[in-house]
Order: structure tokens, then sequence, then C-alpha cells
């Protein structure tokens, strides 16, 4: 599934490529280039099958719309100055969310280890939490903060932070014991031993889970604008959807996964400049 | 209860347990590092108390290599825990003639190398003194001097990973005396190499030594390791773990690949492997 969504990511900016460590081999340049060959493949197949359904089966446009007037709602969203504004108000609830759950996460799984207490007192809570599902959770947030950002931000930290802090937990456990011998032995104190060994060694494991928080920072915000919001990717879908112009509609998921990828990507990238060590 | 055993002056003329260690005649009469009476008991899992080490009186002398010998579960590893500073819930006295200061005096090295992957060799070896923030000049010559003596300066940047099981060690080897440790404690360091690797590395410790003159206390169940490397070999036997002798290793200080083949080498290891039975 991933794999899917990794050679995804590259269709939608063929032109300009991808930043590279340097010094790699051309191996890995040749992969890139087919992996975006592939990715493009991929995508005119899917749009031929589209457009040659919609044609055939004479689909009304109210239901599923060719492709060419998806690209014109996109391309009017652009031209009329919508779709910036909106764009920059989700990718900028999302980064937030992203990095404020990152960072909770990744304290509240640092807590849980270090703290027997923390762990027996709040483990059972996080988890009920969790179990939660968000989308009744939202309208409880809508009423509690109002329909401000506020409401939106809380909903996406709820969700970010989650896969963050499993993840940190499962880092944690993976320092082996003697390097832990070695924190005590070189005296290292609580801070210097989080710094240069376990945050180092939970890296691998925070960035799945940064892979996972990423994609669910997207799903909070969206689902926050759906239900509240006057701006933003998921106000154009509400848009979209009650005012039957289903191209808009479409525009916007389509935005919206494009968005979505983005961020995955840029987490992938985070991963291949932090785990140089492990190639 | 303990039969201590200077194999030069004799042990049973001295049947003090305080007599360990000044024995041997020689000039190492400076104990670094003395255990009296050390005894630990720790519950099993089964809630039955288990002796794990009964009354120990080992004295570790400056610049002196000892080896503690034994069979599986006699407490070795246990007992370098404890010099260590790692186990401090026993019975009885370990003294220091200068005590350890926090992170500066204890090298250790484990049977795993336990480098940290994502520091290339160079970064791990100077931990100690970065856990210090140690920046000085000598702390850096003495990075690049072990490095060099261990035969890893061209693979100062290179990570864990593309080293062999060999070169690893030897990095965890320079990283424990990058900062200068009073001592160098290691457990079974070598017992995950293969043979030819193992010998290589007995011959690269036995140089470290030469340089450093370090006090080095050393785990290990292998009785030729013991004879080549040490001056003094004590002898622990299971359940409970205690001292059963300590020998004064019959070989000059200056050891190379050919002391293997010497007579008294096979004779005192065919001593050591029986006292082991």
């Amino acid at each position: 599934m991933s794999g899917d969504t990794s050679t995804a990511l590259r269709e939608p900016v063929p032109a300009p490529p991808r930043p590279r460590p340097t010094g790699r081999p051309r191996p890995a340049a040749v992969r890139i280039t087919l992996g975006v060959l592939a990715a493009a493949a991929y995508l005119a197949v899917v749009i031929a099958g589209w457009s040659v359904y919609v044609r055939v089966a004479d689909v009304p446009v109210y239901l599923l719309p060719p492709p060419g007037e998806v690209w014109d709602a996109a391309r009017d969203l652009i031209g009329n100055g919508q779709l910036w504004p909106n764009l920059g108000f989700t990718a900028r609830n999302i980064a937030l969310g992203f990095v404020g759950g990152t960072l909770i996460g990744t304290l509240l799984g640092w807590l849980l280890w270090s703290s027997r207490w923390a762990r027996e007192l709040l483990a059972p809570y996080i988890v009920l939490l969790q179990a939660a599902p968000k989308i009744a959770v939202a309208p409880l947030l809508v009423l509690w903060f109002g329909l401000s950002q506020t409401s939106q931000l809380v909903l996406i930290l709820l969700l970010a932070f989650f896969p963050m802090m499993t993840a940190m937990l499962l880092g944690l456990r993976d320092v082996p014991a003697d390097v832990a011998t070695l924190g005590r032995l070189l005296h290292l104190s609580r801070w210097q031993y989080l710094r240069t060994i376990q945050l180092p060694a939970a890296v691998p494991a925070l960035l799945a889970g940064a892979k996972v928080a990423v994609i669910d920072s997207m799903t909070g915000a969206f689902l926050a604008e759906y239900l509240s919001a006057q701006k933003g990717l998921g106000y154009l879908m509400v848009l979209g959807n009650t005012s039957n112009d289903t191209p808009l509609l479409i525009a916007a998921v389509v935005i919206t996964v494009l968005v979505g990828l983005a961020g995955f990507g840029l987490v992938s990238l985070a991963e291949r400049r932090l785990l140089r060590w492990n190639r | 209860m303990q039969d201590h055993q200077g194999s030069r002056n004799g042990g049973g003329s001295r049947p003090s347990p305080a007599a360990v260690g000044v024995d041997g005649g020689s000039a190492r009469t400076n104990t670094l590092v003395s255990a009296r009476g050390v005894s630990k008991t720790y519950t099993a899992a089964n809630r039955q108390p288990v002796l794990a080490l009964s009354d120990v009186d080992l004295d570790v002398a400056q610049g002196e290599i000892v080896a503690l010998i034994g069979p599986s579960g006699c407490g070795k590893s246990t007992l370098l825990r404890m010099i260590a500073g790692l186990d401090n819930d026993y019975d009885g006295e370990l003294s220091w003639t200068r005590a350890p200061r926090p992170g500066k005096d204890i090298g250790f090295v484990f049977q795993e190398p336990a480098l940290l992957p994502w520091r290339t060799v160079e970064r791990n070896v100077s931990m100690g003194l970065e856990a210090q923030r140690d920046r000085s000049a000598e702390g850096k010559a003495r990075v690049r001097n072990l490095l060099e003596l261990v035969g890893l300066t061209e693979f100062a940047r290179s990570f864990p990973k593309e080293l062999s099981g060999g070169m690893r060690q030897r990095a965890a080897i320079a990283r424990a005396l990058a900062y200068d440790p009073q001592i160098l404690l290691m457990d079974e360091p070598f017992g995950a190499l293969d043979a030819i690797t193992r010998d290589r590395l007995h011959d690269d410790l036995l140089r470290i030594w030469e340089q450093t003159h370090k006090t080095i206390v050393l785990v290990t169940h292998s009785v030729e390791e013991a004879t080549y490397l040490a001056d003094r070999v004590a002898v622990m036997s299971a359940r409970p773990g205690r001292i059963k002798a300590v020998h004064q290793v019959p070989l000059d200080r200056d050891r190379t690949p050919e002391a293997r083949r010497l007579p008294q080498f096979a004779e005192f290891s065919g001593m050591l492997r029986q006292e082991l039975q």
C-alpha cells in the first residue's frame, strides 16, 4: 500500500527533479526515473480509463464528470484566486497539527516510558481516547472551542499524537541493554541520554510513526474543515458538494490527495536523510 | 572456605584472605581496588534466594591484568559489574585507593560492541569525552591515537555497519579508553569473535596495554585467553560463585604469539582447565 502511494507521489511533480543526497550512485537515479515513468504511465491509464468510461457509459456530469472538466475546475480554482488561500490554510493547519502532534506524542511516549506512574495513570485513558471515533468527537470540540481554529487544531493533534507516542514507545524499547548500560557508565544526564542515545535510537520508529501521523493530520484537518470551517480544502469540498458542482468536488479531492502525498513525501525525504547510516 | 593461592610464594603459607593480591612477589603492590567478603544474594523467579557470589576477596593492583575465569553462572560478570558500579546491591566491601569519578574512571567493553549505529567510528569512540563536555586537545589526540592503535584510522568516518565484527570490537575498546579511565573492565570481550580475529585482538589488547599500562579486569571463559593476556588469573566456581584460587601466570609480560607454544603456557592453561572441572 505504501508502495502505491510513494510511486503515486511522483505523479504530481514530474518537472522539478527531487533533491538527491550528493554522491549517490547512478543506479539510484535510474531507479527514480523509472519510478516516475511508471507513475506517469499509471496516471495515464487511470485517466484514459476514466474518460473512456464516462463517454461510453454516458455518465451524467453530476455523478462523474470527465477528467477534462475536473481539470477545468482545478484551473478555475487557480484562476479565480480561490485555491491558494484555501490550500495555504489547510496546509498550515496540517503542518501545525503534525508538528504539535509529533512533539506531544514524542514527549508523552518518553514520559510513559520513563515513569511507571505516568504509564499506569495515563495509558488506559489515552487508548480509550483513541478508541473514540474522531468523527463523533469533532462536533464536541466545535461545541467546546467554537468554530475556531482552536477546535480544528485540537482535532488534528488528537489524531496525530497517537502514532507518534506509540512509535516513541517502540523506539525506546529498541535501545539495546548494553547501550543503556553504557549510558550509565558514562554517567549521562537524563537529557544527555535522551539526546545522544534514546532519540537517535528511536528515529527509525519515529519516522514510521510520522508517516502515519502526517496522513492522520491531513484527515483531521479535512474533518475539521468539513464540519466547521469557512476556509480550506475541506471547505471547497463542502462547497462543491452543496452547490452540486461535482467537478469542483473532485478537483478538491484530487488536490487533497496531492497535499497528503506531498506530506508523505516530505517524511520519506527526511527518512532518507536521517537514516543514512542504515543504508 | 577459600583457598587463595599465589603460585609463586605459595598461597598455603598465608592463610589470611588479605594476602591475595599482595602475592606474586612482584613490584605491583599498589592496589587499585580490592573486594573484601563480597557476597550477593538475589531472589530467583521462584522466590527462592540464590547466593550468586559468596565471600569474594580479590585485589587488583595498578597496571595489572587480572582475568576472572569460571563456568557460566559463577558470578564473574556480576563481580565485574560491581566493580563498574553498575550493581551496588551486595554485602561486603569494595574499596578503591582512589574512588572512581562518575563517568570518567570506568572503561567497559561488552561482549557485543554496542556501538551507536548512527554515529561514525570516531564519534562513537569520543562518546565519553562528549558526555563530559571535554573538548580538549588531549582528548582529541587520545582519540586519534587510540584509533591508530587499533588500526581504525582509515575507518574513522565509517559507520559501524561498514565494519567487520573484529573492527567493531576494536572500536568498542577504543571507546572505553578514550576518556582515559583508571580501569578497563571487559566482559567476555572476544567471546563473539572467530578464532583468528580473537587472536589478533589479543595482541591488540597487549599492545594497548604496552602503551597505556591500564589496569584491566577481564572476564572470560577461555583458559588460553586468560593465560595469554593476564598477569593473574582468578578461578571461580559456581553455585555459590566464589573464588577458588588466584594464580600468577608464569609468563613474561612481553608476550608474543610464540608464547602460546611455550610449555609453560600449555602447562598453566592445562592446570586452569583442570581446576575448572
